[in-house]
């Protein structure tokens, strides 16, 4: 029996049924046809649109902050690192009550010590219906655990790490300081920010219909920034910023600023301004405390500035060391004014006019060395622009070309007015006596990731500015300086030590004249003053009590700064220099 | 009641191509679900065994038994719905589900095989070329009564199958061309009737929606581009198994239900989909392929009614996932989650083979 047996005559039925079966068969592939083209369109060609929507609609990305890189001193003490922290965020629903949104938060109130104004500002993001809503950051690991294990609704933690500082106000005006987003805000921190900073991550949350996060990848690895080794050396640092804070408190001055440098090297062994703050707070710290005097005040150097008329006066043979000089009238007489001395001379010889810091007999000198040699003697010396240290707002000075002079100026610029000098650069001028007439440009990045730090383009080269005979000359004076006139306070029992003294009335740009109430002082040397382990340069800005010289007031955080300086880098006294040790001895039986 | 020579007549083919397709459904309601919860996969899978009961229940009585028992099944499903708008209890905004035995069951899936038996067994002595007035009355009355009641839950989506149960009717017992032009004009006229005073406002907006999806993209167009979206993302190959992300992030809407088409696309791509499709005409051109093997008119009737709903079911689904047609409630047979829909889909199924397996006359 093949086939089914169908009623007779019935058989065209069945035929029928087919045929219409058939009809509606292929009616059902076109209608397929139609879908399966729908599908193309929406799958291969509507694709990455569908995707860009996807993403859109339930992925957030969060920059994952890549750890800063290190900051060490020479000697490899860390002075700014990243310790492991977490943030506490809120992701609230958007679909849920007010109440029910702001239900979490009270559970994290005690836990996180919320005071009333965060938690009222958090309250005012969950009405506005923000999606991200920070509840506190950086808080320490435990904390974070205790708050993850509350399993809030829409609560979660992130890794985010902190800048520390572990060594306090150590340096910090070298450091600088971070914002809470780990960006740079002064100091080494804010000029190698690109350096330091890394390349940040990527991680991207995936939200659900309620904008909930519900999982998140970490798409791109955050990069860890570089290291950065310091030439500072944190117990220089230390020594030199301890001496310079005690010396402002006692002499109640507006603030000071040291900075002690390898001469030969030009490198920054240490840099402190008081008052100091401290950078893990920098954004809390008082906005005197963060200026960065060092390098980025101006001041009117006055007699230190004395070296550049003395060294173009050597240079270029205008006088003999021996040479003698009339500085018995009580002043001399310059357009505008005459200028005094600060105690009546007899006749001095070129050295001891340097040594006594005799202002008659300087503007003599200057005179005979004239507008322009002065001008590029002063020029030769760095004053008048950036040193080029690697910090940023570095203040470059004021010197006024000789055209712009008035006929006062030659008289005022010899003894140290009318111009204006940061401290880096009166240590640099120092250094180039100590370096017997070579100027370096003052280094304070010893290396970046490990690699010694490179010669760049923009970097000025090692130049002769004086003969070393003229440099030779100049050490002899400064040693008399310290030795028998205005810096004795700086001399040290078995070193011999070379500097000079400056004491400069304040500009007071309200009366328009100089005040003669308001004195920087200010030191600069350096010692062994034959080969030279340090140079230093000290000032002390409006010194309130009675003794206000440089001599008086800076000379002694020099000696008190060198002193420990030179046992810690093992630069021992050496007894055979007897003019020194007696010279010591006699200042020492002083009261 | 089963003669041997009728197991041996079993179309294990479309059976398995019927056990295939239900086991896809369940991997693809597990990818829809398995994040939210709900083990609606393995209840599915527990309703695939009692469907399968209900299968062989199914063939192993004469069709004809059925087409008898048709007229006390459709009373009871018009019984049911009185009792409903009694004791109706409102679920997803519409009365069809009812507690019985604590399953949630939905009588308008039986109903459905009821009025398909009720209109094989109309037409199984019928022998005039064309059908006519009188009889196209009788059939509008027979589906036009439940499906009043079905809209009046109200539920579109349900209503909507009888359609092809009372075409499929109509076109196997021959329209004339007159005919035809009253069915064309009539349903232009219900059209415009309907579209002004018989859909309801949200009904209204969907098929506006449908034209211009990206008008409301939070509002009444979110389903539509949702689905969308997830399939569009799919691409070629698909994200891989229980990786789209539409629906674990609850993007789609009843995304185990109506919307398991769209899970496919996320999960598999075009390449799965067209698979899957192939799979399931594989299945539909069987059933049909059998409506001409018939042994008699009943049988014929049965056959291509049953797969008329099945494949109708199917195709709008797809079309309704891909944005061509407005959003309405329609799940896919045997590829959706559902309890009562794969009962009865199972049901309607094993008519078919049943019919088949018992072509031979006088056995």
């Amino acid at each position: 029996m093949n086939g089914p047996a169908f009623p007779p005559g019935e058989e065209s039925v069945r035929k029928t049924a087919r045929i219409r079966t058939r009809i509606v068969l292929i009616a059902m592939i076109l209608w397929a046809s139609g879908i399966v083209i729908r599908l193309v369109h929406l799958q291969i060609f509507y694709h990455d649109r569908a995707k860009d929507q996807i993403a859109f609609q339930n992925q957030a990305k969060v920059k994952i902050f890549p750890d800063r890189g290190t900051i060490r001193d020479r000697r490899g003490t860390i002075l700014a690192q990243m310790i492991s922290q977490r943030s506490v965020f809120y992701a609230p629903s958007s679909k849920e009550s007010l109440d029910a949104r702001l239900a979490p938060l009270q559970k994290l109130i005690p836990l996180l010590e919320l005071d009333e104004k965060t938690v009222a500002s958090i309250q005012a993001s969950v009405e506005q219906k923000k999606p991200f809503i920070w509840i506190k950051r950086k808080i320490n690991l435990e904390t974070a655990a205790r708050v993850d294990d509350l399993l809030l609704p829409g609560i979660f933690t992130q890794e985010e790490p902190r800048r520390i500082y572990p060594q306090g106000s150590l340096a910090a005006h070298v450091l600088g300081g971070v914002n809470i987003d780990n960006g740079g805000q002064a100091g080494v921190e804010i000029l190698f920010n690109e350096t330091l900073l890394g390349k940040p991550g990527e991680r991207i949350f995936y939200r659900d219909t309620y904008k909930r996060p519900y999982r998140s990848e970490q798409t791109v690895a955050p990069e860890r920034g570089r290291d950065i080794d310091l030439t500072i050396d944190a117990v220089i640092q230390y020594i030199a910023q301890r001496e310079i804070e005690k010396s402002v408190v006692e002499n109640k001055a507006a603030w000071g600023a040291v900075i002690v440098s390898d001469p030969s090297t030009g490198e920054i062994l240490a840099m402190a301004s008081a008052p100091s703050y401290d950078p893990n707070q920098y954004g809390n710290a008082d906005r005197v405390a963060r200026m960065e005097w060092a390098y980025s005040r101006r001041i009117d150097p006055g007699s230190t500035f004395k070296i550049v008329t003395a060294a173009a006066a050597l240079e270029n043979r205008r006088v003999a060391t021996y040479e003698t000089f009339d500085c018995r009238p009580e002043s001399i007489d310059v357009v505008g004014g005459p200028i005094r001395d600060h105690k009546p001379f007899g006749i001095l010889s070129f050295s001891e006019i340097i040594a006594e810091s005799s202002n008659i007999g300087t503007i003599q000198i200057g005179r005979r060395v004239g507008a322009e040699l002065l001008y590029k003697t002063i020029k030769d010396f760095g004053f008048g622009e950036r040193t080029g240290i690697e910090l940023p707002s570095e203040a470059a000075g004021v010197v006024h070309p000789p055209d712009e002079w008035s006929r006062r100026s030659l008289d005022s610029i010899s003894v140290g007015y009318e111009v204006s000098v940061t401290p880096l650069q009166l240590l640099q001028a120092v250094n180039i006596v100590a370096n017997r007439g070579v100027r370096l440009v003052p280094r304070i990045i010893k290396s970046v990731a490990g690699r010694p730090r490179q010669p760049q383009a923009g970097d000025s080269p090692p130049v002769q500015v004086i003969s070393a005979q003229t440099a030779e000359k100049l050490i002899d004076i400064l040693e008399r300086v310290v030795l028998e006139g205005t810096g004795t306070a700086a001399a040290l029992k078995g070193y011999a030590v070379a500097g000079k003294t400056g004491t400069s009335q304040i500009y007071d740009p309200v009366d328009r004249k100089y005040s003669l109430s308001r004195h920087t002082a200010s030191f600069i040397g350096f010692v062994p003053s034959d080969k030279p382990a340090l140079s230093m340069v000290v000032v002390l800005y409006e010194p309130k009590n009675s003794a206000y010289y440089g001599g008086q007031v800076a000379a002694p955080v020099f000696r008190e700064i060198a002193l420990r300086v030179l046992r810690y880098l093992h630069v021992f006294p050496s007894p055979t220099n007897q003019t020194i040790l007696a010279s010591a001895a006699r200042r020492e039986a002083q009261p | 009641m089963i003669d041997r020579i009728h197991l041996r007549e079993i179309d294990w083919v479309l059976t398995a191509l019927i056990v295939a397709n239900t086991l896809v459904g369940i991997l693809l309601i597990y990818s829809a679900s398995f994040y939210s919860g709900g083990g609606y996969a393995w209840k599915q899978l527990l309703w695939t065994a009692a469907g399968l009961v209900v299968f062989f229940l199914t063939i192993s009585i004469d069709y004809k038994v059925w087409m008898a028992f048709a007229p006390y099944l459709y009373g009871l499903f018009l019984l049911f719905m009185a009792g409903l708008f009694l004791f109706g209890r409102t679920v997803a905004g519409s009365r069809s589900w009812i507690r019985v035995a604590f399953v949630g069951g939905q009588p308008s899936e039986l109903a459905k095989v009821a009025v398909l038996l009720l209109l094989a067994r109309v037409f199984s002595e019928y022998r005039a070329p064309f059908a006519t007035t009188g009889m196209i009355a009788l059939c509008l009355v027979l589906v036009g009564v439940p499906v009043g009641l079905i809209l009046l839950q109200p539920d579109f989506g349900t209503a909507v199958c009888f359609v092809p149960i009372l075409f499929g009717a109509l076109i196997l017992a021959g329209l004339t061309k007159k005919t035809l032009a009253v069915f064309l004009l009539g349903s232009v006229l219900l059209g415009t009737v309907g579209w002004n005073f018989l859909l309801k406002d949200y009904q209204k907006k969907r098929i506006e929606t449908m034209i211009h999806p990206a008008q409301d993209p939070r509002g009444a167009g979110y389903h539509i581009l949702q689905s969308q979206i997830a399939i569009g993302s799919g691409g070629l190959t698909g994200k891989g198994y229980l990786k789209g992300t539409q629906s674990r992030l609850r993007f789609l809407p009843a995304r185990h239900t109506d919307f398991i088409f769209a899970v496919l696309g996320e999960d598999f791509g075009f390449a799965g989909v067209f698979m899957v499709m192939a799979a399931y005409f594989a299945m539909l051109a069987r059933m049909f392929k059998s409506v001409g093997q018939s042994r008699d008119r009943s049988g014929i009737y049965i056959t291509f009614l049953a797969s008329s709903l099945i494949a109708f079911q199917f195709l709008v689904n797809i079309l309704m996932i891909v944005g061509l047609l407005p959003i309405t409630g329609i799940p896919i047979p045997l590829l959706s989650y559902g309890g009562s829909s794969l009962l009865a889909t199972y049901f309607a199924l094993g008519l078919i083979v049943n019919v088949k397996m018992r072509r031979f006359a006088n056995v």
